[in-house]
C-alpha cells in the first residue's frame, strides 16, 4: 500500500515529468506533424476521389445521382444471397455489404466516397505501422537519456526518493502522453475528414472479421459494426501499439544515454520491421519481432490473408511480451546501475 | 498556474484515451468470441414475381457482372438498354429481371439455374441473356506462365460441360424462349500477348460451337466491339464496360435479334 503522502509524491513527480515534456515543446511539434500529415492525406484522398468520379461519370461535379448503380449493386448481392449456394460465412459478408449499400442509398452517397469516420479509420490503420510509432519515439526515446544528456540525472537521483519511483513516474507520464497523442491523431483525422468529405458517417455499417486460427481450416467470425464502433476499436489498437512502442523505446533510452542514438535505434528497428514483413512467409521466425506485429487493424479486414500463423491475438501477445520484458529489464538496470556523469 | 491547468488537461486526455482503450478491448473480446448475435438483414421480400400478363414481354439476364451491368453509372446494363430500345418498337410491356451475380463462374450460374426459386422466373422469360465464363478464363489471361495450358483445357472443358447443363435446364423449363449469349471481349487491349488472345478466341469459338446446337440460341460477339474502343467502352476499372459499352452491346443485340422479337 502506498500511503497518501507517497501517492501525492508520485503524482507530483508525474506532473513534474509532464511539465518537462511540455517545456521541450515536443508535443506542439507532434501536433503540427499530425496536422500536416493528416491534411496532406485528406487532400490526396479527396483528389483521387474527385478524379475517379470524373473518370467514372465523365462529368465534373459530385452531385451525380448514384441511386441507380447502388440499387444495381444491391440487386446482384441479393441474387447471390437468394439463389447462390454460399457458405454461411460468405452470406454474412454479403448481407453486411447489402446493408452498406442501403446506407449509401439512404444518404444518396456514392460508394466511392469517404466520410470523416471512414477517413480516420483508414489513416489510423495506415499510420500505426510507421508514422504513429515514430511520433511516439520522438518523446519516449529521450525520456531517460535526456536527463543524462542534460546532466540533470544527478540532481534527480540525489533526492531522497527511491529510484524506481522516479522511473515509474517518468514511465507513467510517457504512457499518458502516448495515449493522448494517439487520441489526438484520431480526433484530428475525424475533424479533417469531416471538413474534406462533408459527412461524419457515424452509422455506416462496416464488416469486421476476426480471424481465428484453426489447425488447417481458416475460420473467421464476421461481425457488423457501425463505423464509430469500428473506429473506437481501431483507436484502441493504436493506443495499444503506442504504449508498447513507448515502453520499448523507454527502455532503450535507459540503456543508450545518447538521445540521438536512442531514437536512431528505435527508428532502425521500426523500418527494419517493415522490411522484414516482406519476407515473413519465407522466414516465419521473424514474426516474433515486435516491429513486424504493429499492423493490428489490418487483422480486422476480410482481405487479410493469414500469413505465417499471425492473427490479432498472436500479435498482441508478442507485443505485450516485448513491452513487459523490456520494462522489467529497464527498471532493473536503472535501479542497479552506477550513475557516472 | 496556466501550466498546471495544461498538465491537468494533458493527463486527463491521456487517462481518458486509456479508459476508452480498455473499454474497446472488452468490446473486441465480446465480439471475437463469436457469441454475438449477428444483425441479419431483414428477410428478403418474397419473390416479386407476379404471374405474367399476356401483354408482358419478359427479359431475364443471368450470369456474371457483365450481365448485371456493373460499371454502368446509370445502373442499366445491356439488358435494360436493350429493353428500352425494344419498348419503343413494341406494344407489349417490356420487363427486365436480373439474376446476375458479380464475379460468378459457370459453377455459380449452374447453381442459380438449378435453384427451385428461379424456376418460375425462367419459365416466364421471353428472352434470356447469359454472360458467363469471363471470371474463369481471367486467371489464364492475367498470369504470364504458359505452363498452365493443361489447366486451361481442364477449366474450359468444365465450363463447356456446365454450359451444356445450364442450356438443357433452361430449355427444359422454357421451350420457347430466345437465349442470347454475350461473348467475351478483351479488356486488356494491346497489353495482352497474342498467345493469350488466342486463348480468348478459342474460348469464344468453342462456346459458339456449343450454342449452335440449339437454333433458338444466339451468340452475341463483343470481341470486335471492344477491340477498337478500349478507351470509349471500358469503365474506370479497365475491366467492365461503361454506359457506352453496355449501350454498344445492347445495340448489337438489337441487330442480331431483329427478326425474332415481337412487333
Amino acid at each position: 500500500m502506498v500511503s497518501r503522502k507517497e501517492g501525492d509524491l508520485v503524482g507530483k513527480l508525474i506532473s513534474n515529468e509532464l511539465m518537462k515534456m511540455m517545456l521541450r515543446r515536443k508535443l506542439v511539434l507532434i501536433f503540427f506533424i499530425e496536422l500536416i500529415v493528416v491534411s496532406a492525406f485528406a487532400y490526396g484522398l479527396n483528389n483521387q476521389y474527385q478524379k475517379s468520379i470524373t473518370a467514372y461519370t465523365k462529368s465534373n461535379g459530385t452531385t451525380y445521382d448514384w441511386t441507380p448503380s447502388v440499387k444495381q449493386e444491391i440487386n446482384t448481392l441479393q441474387n447471390q444471397l437468394k439463389y447462390g449456394s454460399n457458405k454461411a460465412e460468405d452470406k454474412k459478408v454479403t448481407s453486411i455489404q447489402i446493408n452498406q449499400y442501403k446506407y449509401y442509398l439512404q444518404y444518396k452517397m456514392s460508394p466511392l466516397e469517404s466520410t470523416g469516420m471512414k477517413f480516420a479509420g483508414i489513416i489510423l490503420s495506415q499510420s500505426v505501422m510507421l508514422l504513429l510509432p515514430l511520433l511516439i519515439i520522438l518523446f519516449s526515446g529521450d525520456a531517460v537519456s535526456s536527463e543524462f544528456s542534460a546532466r540533470t540525472i544527478k540532481i534527480l537521483l540525489t533526492r531522497a526518493i527511491p529510484r524506481w519511483k522516479i522511473l515509474l513516474s517518468k514511465y507513467i507520464a510517457t504512457i499518458l502522453v502516448s495515449a493522448m497523442v494517439t487520441g489526438e491523431m484520431g480526433i484530428l483525422s475525424v475533424i479533417i475528414g469531416k471538413i474534406t468529405f462533408h459527412t461524419w458517417g457515424f452509422m455506416e455499417p462496416v464488416a469486421v472479421t476476426f480471424h481465428i486460427i484453426g489447425k488447417q481450416s481458416k475460420i473467421s467470425n464476421v461481425v457488423e459494426l457501425d463505423q464509430w464502433q469500428y473506429l473506437l476499436v481501431v483507436c484502441a489498437l493504436c493506443v495499444f501499439v503506442a504504449v508498447v512502442i513507448a515502453s520499448i523505446s523507454f527502455t532503450v533510452s535507459i540503456f543508450v544515454k545518447n538521445t540521438a542514438a536512442s531514437i536512431g535505434i528505435m527508428m532502425a528497428s521500426l523500418i527494419g520491421g517493415s522490411i522484414l514483413q516482406i519476407f515473413i512467409n519465407d522466414w516465419p521466425r521473424a514474426k516474433y519481432f515486435f516491429a513486424v506485429n504493429l499492423g493490428l487493424p489490418q487483422y480486422l479486414s476480410a482481405q487479410y490473408e493469414n500469413t505465417a500463423g499471425m492473427n490479432l491475438e498472436f500479435s498482441m501477445v508478442v507485443l505485450l511480451i516485448w513491452a513487459i520484458v523490456s520494462l522489467v529489464i529497464g527498471f532493473y538496470v536503472f535501479i542497479k546501475q552506477d550513475v557516472l556523469v | 498556474m496556466l501550466n498546471k491547468t495544461k498538465i491537468r488537461l494533458l493527463s486527463f486526455a491521456g487517462i481518458l484515451m486509456l479508459a476508452i482503450t480498455i473499454v474497446s478491448f472488452v468490446f473486441v473480446l465480446h465480439f471475437s468470441t463469436g457469441k454475438n448475435t449477428y444483425k441479419s438483414t431483414e428477410q428478403m421480400k418474397g419473390s416479386t414475381q407476379d404471374t405474367k400478363g399476356s401483354n408482358d414481354y419478359n427479359i431475364l439476364s443471368m450470369g456474371d457482372s457483365v450481365a448485371n451491368g456493373t460499371g454502368d453509372v446509370q445502373g442499366k446494363g445491356f439488358a435494360k438498354n436493350y429493353a428500352d430500345a425494344l419498348q419503343k418498337t413494341t406494344k407489349k410491356t417490356v420487363k427486365v429481371n436480373n439474376l446476375a451475380v458479380n464475379g460468378d463462374t459457370s459453377d455459380g450460374l449452374l447453381e442459380i439455374v438449378k435453384n427451385e426459386k428461379t424456376k418460375s422466373i425462367i419459365e416466364q422469360a421471353d428472352i434470356i441473356f447469359l454472360s458467363i465464363g469471363g471470371n474463369e478464363i481471367k486467371k489464364f489471361v492475367d498470369y504470364n506462365d504458359m505452363e498452365s495450358n493443361n489447366d486451361y483445357e481442364a477449366v474450359k472443358n468444365k465450363y463447356l460441360t456446365n454450359l451444356t447443363t445450364i442450356l438443357s435446364i433452361l430449355r427444359s423449363e422454357n421451350k420457347t424462349c430466345v437465349i442470347g449469349f454475350v461473348g467475351l471481349y478483351n479488356p486488356y487491349g494491346d497489353h495482352l500477348a497474342n498467345e493469350k488472345i488466342e486463348l480468348l478466341e478459342d474460348w469464344n469459338y468453342e462456346t459458339q460451337k456449343l450454342l449452335l446446337k440449339d437454333e433458338n440460341v444466339f451468340y452475341i460477339p463483343t470481341f470486335d466491339l471492344f477491340q477498337y474502343n478500349q478507351k470509349n467502352y471500358l469503365t474506370i476499372d479497365s475491366f467492365h464496360p461503361n454506359s457506352d459499352g453496355y449501350q454498344a452491346i445492347a445495340n448489337r443485340i438489337g441487330e442480331i435479334l431483329k427478326t425474332v422479337v415481337p412487333k
